[in-house]
């Protein structure tokens, strides 16, 4: 049964990367050059690194504000909610491109500030931090409310109603959506490449430009991004079996 | 346990559900709300408890009014489904709010649930989750939930409903060792045996007003149309 599995897992990869090579083999001059690359490696490296840096912080910066957007989004206080439903109807319905564009030239400008990492993460912050808030709501709405009742009878403060009771469910129920936005937030952070900052599409594109091989800028730019994307979603499958109660 | 209801009024969206209600007792141990579903006995009981605000009126249990920290200090409120939390152990359920709500240190806490536990026969599933018990076994879990903090008024809103035969006998048989255990209590239940067995007053309700209250001699002796025909649907 084992190798079965196994012998079809080799034969559907093959399939795949059979039909790579035969798109591949029918672009004119496909001759493939990577030692092109070469010489740019430690250049590419950089950018692999500044993708993985600028994902991170941005994950981390978005899961904690979508934390303070879900509670304005429910706060008694209305020009908080609204202020929320606002921001949220924007991101939702704006491609992340034009918000970066929005938030170098045009923020960053009329602020006079010109940190292209500050506006990059910040922008791509804003953008995720609604949805964010989006997982924050249903893994809520998923709870059981009488537990909220039960905790208000038997005395609990808000504090540790969320703390001992809300929370470490909300978590539970939020892990595996949480690995899925990090995976966009990765491949998004792609688009940062429109005001120059030198992530990992960004520095590809300039060896490609520079070295003529786009074919092969590509491919490697394909295989860097699963190098990240890939063990990720391992990791969300291995926690989603984990916290399966 | 004295009750006083004066002039309750609870109104969802613009439905009325109870209209203009009053009542006044003195001297009850367990009362049975009873009534077809829809008819306001839960709300009635969710009012009764102070687990839910009402419009108008005002409810006195023991003249002490209800939904105050206070009062909620003294009761156990038991849902039809689901109220354990489902991230906790048994023991840590119960546990958790004697350590972090009421102060207990840890190993006071974890003697007295086990104790609870064992009384009824719950300690072997100390360790599982509240998805590893059966039904009945998670409504006996809340039950001891609120013998641990003292409650002295238990509120069960149809403890049995779903659950089947030999689970309910379980939940019954344990509601009755309540009684014996000198606690009060209202029951909303469909269980008419039961409510005769463990009852010392019948509230009949239809139609979010209360039709015919008495002693349980009045389940076998119903005065008005929509209380003989009430019980003859569920008997």
């Amino acid at each position: 049964m084992k190798i079965k599995k196994v012998t079809h897992y080799i034969l559907s990869l093959l399939t795949l990367l059979l039909g790579v090579y035969l798109v591949i083999i029918n672009i004119p001059n496909s001759e493939l050059h990577f030692e092109n690359y070469l010489p740019y490696v430690g250049y590419i490296f950089t950018g692999f690194m500044w993708t993985i840096f600028i994902s991170l912080v941005t994950f981390i910066f978005s899961f904690i504000l979508g934390f303070v957007l879900f509670f304005t989004e429910r706060s008694h206080i209305l020009y908080l909610k609204y202020l929320t439903r606002h921001l949220t109807t924007i991101m939702f319905g704006s491609p992340m491109l034009v918000i970066i564009i929005i938030f170098y030239f045009f923020i960053g400008t009329s602020l006079n500030i010109d940190n292209k990492l500050f506006l990059g993460i910040s922008s791509l912050t804003i953008y995720f931090a609604p949805f964010m808030m989006k997982l924050y709501i249903s893994a809520f709405e998923s709870i059981d409310k009488n537990q909220l009742v039960v905790c208000d009878l038997f005395g609990f403060s808000k504090f540790q109603m969320y703390r001992y009771v809300i929370f470490p469910q909300m978590f539970k129920i939020m892990l595996p959506p949480l690995s899925g936005n990090l995976s966009t937030i990765i491949k998004s952070s792609s688009l940062l490449y429109l005001i120059g900052f030198n992530e990992l599409y960004y520095n590809l594109s300039t060896v490609q430009l520079k070295t003529f091989t786009y074919t092969e800028g590509y491919l490697i730019m394909l295989s860097l991004y699963l190098l990240i994307t890939i063990p990720l979603l391992k990791l969300t499958d291995f926690l989603e079996k984990k916290v399966t109660i | 346990m004295k009750i006083s209801i004066n002039n309750l009024t609870k109104k969802y969206n613009s439905e009325t559900v109870l209209n203009n209600m009053n009542m006044k007792l003195d001297y009850v141990e367990a009362i049975a709300l009873v009534g077809k579903s829809g008819s306001g006995k839960s709300t009635l009981l969710r009012l009764l408890s102070g687990i839910e605000d009402y419009d108008t009126g005002e409810i006195f249990i023991n003249d002490e009014i209800v939904g105050t920290r206070d009062f909620k200090n003294k009761i156990g409120f038991v849902f039809q489904t689901g109220s354990l939390f489902p991230h906790k152990t048994v023991l840590d359920n119960i546990v958790l709010i004697l350590e972090k709500v009421k102060g207990l240190d840890k190993s006071t806490a974890i003697k007295k649930v086990e104790g609870l536990l064992e009384k009824f026969s719950l300690l072997d599933h100390k360790d599982k989750y509240p998805y590893m018990l059966s039904g009945g076994q998670q409504q006996r879990v809340s039950i001891v939930r609120s013998l641990a903090v003292d409650a002295e008024i238990f509120f069960f809103d149809e403890p049995t409903s779903a659950l089947d035969p030999i689970l309910t006998k379980e939940v019954l048989d344990m509601i009755k060792e309540l009684r014996i255990l000198g606690k009060k209590f209202f029951i909303v239940t469909h269980e008419i045996g039961f409510a005769k067995n463990v009852a010392d007053y019948v509230i009949f309700i239809d139609d979010g007003k209360i039709k015919e209250q008495g002693g349980i001699e009045i389940l076998d002796n119903p005065q008005t149309a929509s209380f003989k025909n009430f019980l003859s649907q569920v008997l």
